[in-house]
Order: structure tokens, then C-alpha cells, then sequence
């Protein structure tokens, strides 16, 4: 268990580094350059730009240097929490990143909670009654579900909350901690579009992996037994058909974080998909590095407790 | 139905005999039709939204850029049948050339991404070793990014031309292609038919051209009809963003985003049909592609 989690541990360093540079090259190889998207934004050249003017932007920005200077810039100061100063405002990236962080990270919680609630009751109920009516429904509706893009059902649960109770999405948002109230009324509606989309995928996955656990040669010693059908669900089957489902709430993190960026567009949500989109529209190259490395890193790490939390969980795994 | 009867006799499913025997392209029709309603009616709703795209010009009543300015926010009616749109637009000619931009982004972002990553899958599978050891790990960095950020870092990077929005959609499809691909050349190289041909002294590239990659079309089949709906969902949530397609070509994504939603109470059907239209194909796709997968890898069914 300790080489397995020193071993899991040394992964993650290249991995991040990996990322980094990845990030860095795709965003720095590209037609045209920086200079050019940020003095001109795509006005013709000769009337607004000299040369001498893309030659300053260029060694201001530290674009003049070779590419892996450049890098070696960025990396270095990404390390010691300076995450650069925004192309467009002139403020320092982390602190627009920072109360931003918090709402998405509050949404996200709320909406893997949610898809929780939805998908391992659903999942296993699916599975006790295999074949059934209420597995088929399940299973249907689930399929439904994935198909509909996030955006829509957001837009559609909308106009159902405005036709049914006038409520329209807040032009202000509130912070959870003076108005907790307005907060969570906020941002339920927004969790539970991203979360009922993410429980689809896990609802499916529960429900094979409790199939799986049901037909265990100690699930028939248990009925041979003669205990109550709850306590093998409960003791026997459950037990070890939830650990695959811990996996894929991992993984799902890396889904939901992407259906959230759209998410927060549609529920006018100040969270960082919302900055993430701002960027890429205005083309703020150190915002959106910055933040495709956060959202790289969360994930990362995400996978990583996943992986150790699976070796704690299932002592049988032997990882050599 | 003398092919039921070899099959039950071999204790094999239909689908087992299926790829055993390497029927014609025919006979696997005339199978996934008889034996999955489901995924033919999948197969219909796709082919629906096809004619729709290919026949745009034809079956649409209007052009879609066409304003009728006495019919603005028009409920549906016979002229209209989905209504109209804020400029008056016909919701139904639009949702029609809307199919045409889905279907040809989905299907070259498909073919792109499967397609390099088959091949990289291939040779990664193949040779195994250090290489492998740095792609699959090279994969898994690709994987860390959710596929909506990816493609609007590239879209970033590169701009919203139609050929870039494939590329960035490609981009996202092209691990899962990789690791697909790969798995199976894994298991396919240490068959007997591969050592035979090694021992007759065959060059590595003809055995994976000639031996391996024929026998990997059943996991590259799978993993396209499966990545072709996310590939739409992909495409539509960039549209919607307001970063993917931009106006005035109709892309269903597109037709939800900005001022539509401000007609969300008083002129619904602006909103409705174009998200319908995407949930239907995709949902098309995702039965047309599980029925598929059913028949040409039984160890799967029922996941």
C-alpha cells in the first residue's frame, strides 16, 4: 500500500508538468501571434499598429524571448501562486479567479451531491428489478437525458419556473455567507440541471456494477443462508458494488465541470466558467491559461484521491 | 435462418457467430433490424435528420436567412410550422439547414478523431514498450481536460472557422479512439494468426495493415456511432456559447444562445424545436450505437 501510494504520488508530478506544458504550447502555437489578436482584434493592421508598437506589446508581454523562456517564465511564476495580469482589465488573474473558484466549487459540490441522490438509489433499484418495467423507465429515461444538450434543459426548467412560480434567474448574485438563503436559491436550480445530466452515465454504471456484485458466488451463499434479501443488498451486494461507482464519481468530475462552464452561462452565475468564457471570447491568454490549468490540476487531483481512496476502500487490490 | 441454428448448436450468441463467421454487409443489416427495434428506430431518426440535411434546399419552405417581417414571434401555424423566430425568421427552414452543420461537423470531428487515434492506438498497441508507455501517458494529460474546455482552448487558439470547430471537437474524440484502438490490437497481437505471420517473416506494418487493423473495425464502428452524438453535444454547447458556428449559418446550438432566451415565456418555440431537434439526433445516435454494439461485442450487452 505505501509503494502503491509513493508510486501514485510520483505520477502526479510529470503528469502536472506534462499538463502544464501542453497547455502552455497549445495556446502559444498559434497562426498570428499574441500581439497581433491584442492590438488589433482583428482590424486591418496598417491603420491602427505600427511595427514599432507590435515590437513593444511583444517585449513588454515577454513574447520576444524563444518559446521555451517563455515557458520556463510562466512555470516559475505559476509555482509561486502568480498567475499573471490579465490582458484585458490589467488585473492580477487570481484575484478575478478567486471568489470565482468558490462559487463554482459550492456549485459543483451541490450538483455531484445531487446526481448522487439521483443515480445509486436509481442504479440499484434498476438492478434488483433487472428487466423489469421500472429498470426499463430508468434506463430510458436516463438515455433521455444524456441526449439533451445542459444548455436546453437549464433553458426549459427556466421557463417552467416562470410560468409555474414567476421566478426568474437573479441579475445579482448573493455570496453564501451574507445571505445564505438567496445563495442556495440561486444556485439549486443551476445544480440540479448539471447534476440530474451527470447521474445519467452514473445511474448506468451503478446499475451494472450491482448486477455484477448479485451474481457473486457469496451472494448465493447468503440466500442458501436464508438472510433477508435487505441484508445481502445491504451488507453483501452494496458494499462491493459501490466501489467502481467511486471511480466514475471521478471521472464524472472532469464532465461536470464542463457542463458547469455552460451551466453558469445560461443561469448568469459569476462562477469561473463564466470568467472562462469571457476570456476565450475576448482572448485573454493568461486567464484562460490559468484557468485550463486550475480546472487541469482539479482534475488531476481528483483522479489521484479517487485512485487512493479506491486502494483504502478495497483491500483486496493489491497494486504491485 | 440456418444462422440461429449453427450458433445456438455452438452454444455462441447470434453475435459471436456474427464475427466469427465475417458475414456480408447485408446479413449484419438484415440481423440488427430483425433483432433490435430500439436501435432501428435509432437507425430511422438518424436517417431522418440525413435526408433533412441533404435536401435542406428542398424540404425547407424558406430560405434561412429570410425575414418576414409581418410575421414576427409567429406562433406555429401552417405557414410556419414552428413558428418564428424574433426577426422572423421560420424556426422549421432553420432547424432544417441546421442539420446540414451538425451532421458535417459531427461526422468529420468523428472521422478525424477515430480515425488518428485508430491508427496511433495502432501502432501504440503494437509495439507496446516505452512508446506505448509515453502515449498512454500523453493520453491520459489529453483526458484530464473536460471535452467543452478543450475545444474552446483550441477555439481560442485557433478561431471559430467551420474546419477549426472540427478540428477542436476531433481533438476531444481522439484519446477515447486511441485507447479503444489500442486495447484491442493488445489482445489481436498475440493471436495465433499474427505469429503465424510473423514466423512466415511478414514486415510489423503488414501485419498490423493487413492482419490486425481489419480485425479492430468492430471496436472503431463502436466507439464512432458512440462519439458521434457527443460530438454534436460538443458542437451545439460551442454554438450556444456563442464561440462555435457563428451567424448567419444556422446551427441549432446557436439558435438557443443571446436573445432567444429572452423569449423564453412568450415565444417558446424558439427555444423548443432547435433543442429538440439536437436531442433527438443524439438520442438516434445513442440507441442507433448500443444496438450495434449489442450485435458486434455481446460481452458488452446489457452495461
Amino acid at each position: 500500500m505505501r509503494t502503491y501510494l509513493l508510486r501514485r504520488l510520483a505520477l502526479f508530478v510529470p503528469t502536472a508538468f506534462g499538463v502544464s506544458v501542453f497547455i502552455f504550447l497549445m495556446l502559444h502555437v498559434i497562426p498570428g501571434d499574441y500581439a497581433t489578436t491584442l492590438l488589433l482584434g482583428g482590424r486591418d493592421r496598417a491603420l491602427v499598429a505600427t511595427e514599432e508598437d507590435f515590437a513593444r506589446v511583444r517585449s513588454q508581454l515577454g513574447l520576444d524571448k524563444p518559446l521555451h523562456m517563455q515557458y520556463v517564465t510562466w512555470a516559475g511564476k505559476l509555482v509561486r501562486g502568480d498567475l499573471g495580469i490579465s490582458w484585458i482589465n490589467r488585473q492580477p488573474v487570481l484575484e478575478r479567479m478567486l471568489p470565482r473558484i468558490a462559487v463554482s466549487a459550492q456549485l459543483g459540490l451541490m450538483a455531484v451531491l445531487i446526481a448522487s441522490i439521483i443515480a445509486i438509489p436509481g442504479g440499484v433499484i434498476a438492478a434488483v428489478r433487472q428487466d423489469t418495467f421500472i429498470d426499463y423507465v430508468l434506463r430510458f429515461v436516463s438515455m433521455i437525458f444524456e441526449s439533451m444538450p445542459n444548455f436546453w434543459i437549464g433553458l426549459l426548467l427556466i421557463v417552467g419556473l416562470l410560468t409555474i412560480f414567476d421566478w426568474i434567474p437573479p441579475i445579482s448574485y448573493a455570496n453564501l455567507w451574507e445571505d445564505p438563503w438567496d445563495n442556495l436559491m440561486i444556485l439549486i436550480f443551476p445544480a440540479m440541471v448539471v447534476g440530474a445530466r451527470s447521474s445519467a452515465g452514473m445511474l448506468r454504471m451503478t446499475r451494472s456494477s450491482v448486477l455484477e456484485a448479485l451474481r457473486e458466488d457469496y451472494v448465493r451463499t447468503a440466500e442458501a443462508k436464508g438472510l433477508y434479501r435487505s441484508r445481502i443488498l445491504f451488507i453483501h451486494v452494496l458494499r462491493n458494488a459501490l466501489l467502481p461507482v467511486v471511480t466514475l464519481a471521478g471521472f464524472e468530475i472532469v464532465f461536470l465541470m464542463g457542463g458547469q462552464v455552460v451551466i453558469e452561462q445560461v443561469f448568469n452565475i459569476p462562477g469561473l466558467g463564466n470568467l472562462f468564457i469571457q476570456a476565450v471570447g475576448s482572448r485573454d491568454f493568461p486567464v484562460i491559461q490559468a484557468i485550463v490549468m486550475f480546472i487541469a490540476g482539479v482534475v488531476l487531483v481528483a483522479n489521484l484521491v479517487v485512485d487512493l481512496m479506491y486502494a483504502w476502500l478495497d483491500p483486496r487490490i493489491r497494486y504491485t | 435462418m440456418t444462422l440461429p441454428n449453427i450458433a445456438s448448436q455452438r452454444g455462441e450468441s447470434e453475435g459471436q457467430a456474427l464475427t466469427r463467421r465475417r458475414l456480408s454487409f447485408t446479413r449484419l443489416t438484415l440481423l440488427y433490424l430483425r433483432s433490435k427495434p430500439l436501435g432501428t428506430a435509432g437507425l430511422l431518426m438518424v436517417l431522418v435528420v440525413a435526408v433533412l440535411a441533404i435536401f435542406a434546399a428542398v424540404i425547407a419552405p424558406f430560405d434561412y436567412q429570410e425575414q418576414n417581417y409581418e410575421a414576427v414571434r409567429s406562433s406555429p401555424n401552417t405557414t410556419f410550422l414552428f413558428g418564428t423566430d424574433q426577426f422572423g425568421r421560420d424556426v422549421f427552414s432553420r432547424v432544417v439547414y441546421g442539420a446540414r452543420i451538425s451532421l458535417i461537423v459531427g461526422l468529420f470531428s468523428v472521422l478525424a478523431g477515430t480515425g488518428v487515434g485508430a491508427v496511433i492506438g495502432l501502432f501504440s498497441g503494437y509495439f507496446m514498450g516505452k512508446t506505448d508507455a509515453v502515449i498512454q501517458r500523453l493520453v491520459d494529460m489529453w483526458m484530464s481536460l473536460p471535452d467543452l474546455i478543450l475545444a474552446l482552448v483550441f477555439v481560442a487558439a485557433l478561431g471559430n472557422s467551420i474546419p477549426n470547430i472540427i478540428l477542436a471537437i476531433g481533438a476531444t474524440i481522439l484519446p477515447r479512439g486511441v485507447r479503444v484502438i489500442r486495447s484491442s490490437t493488445i489482445s489481436l497481437r498475440e493471436s495465433d494468426y499474427v505469429m503465424a505471420a510473423r514466423a512466415i517473416g511478414s514486415s510489423d506494418l503488414r501485419i498490423i495493415l493487413r492482419h490486425i487493423a481489419p480485425n479492430t473495425m468492430a471496436p472503431f464502428l463502436i466507439i464512432m456511432s458512440s462519439m458521434f452524438g457527443t460530438a454534436i453535444l460538443t458542437e451545439a454547447g460551442l454554438s450556444f456559447l456563442g464561440l462555435g458556428i457563428s451567424e448567419p449559418t444556422p446551427s441549432w446550438g446557436r439558435m438557443l444562445t443571446g436573445q432567444a432566451a429572452q423569449y423564453l415565456s412568450t415565444a417558446p418555440w424558439i427555444l423548443i424545436f432547435p433543442g429538440l431537434a439536437i436531442s433527438v439526433t443524439v438520442l438516434g445516435f445513442a440507441f442507433a450505437g448500443d444496438a450495434l454494439r449489442d450485435i458486434l461485442d455481446p460481452r458488452q450487452r446489457g452495461r
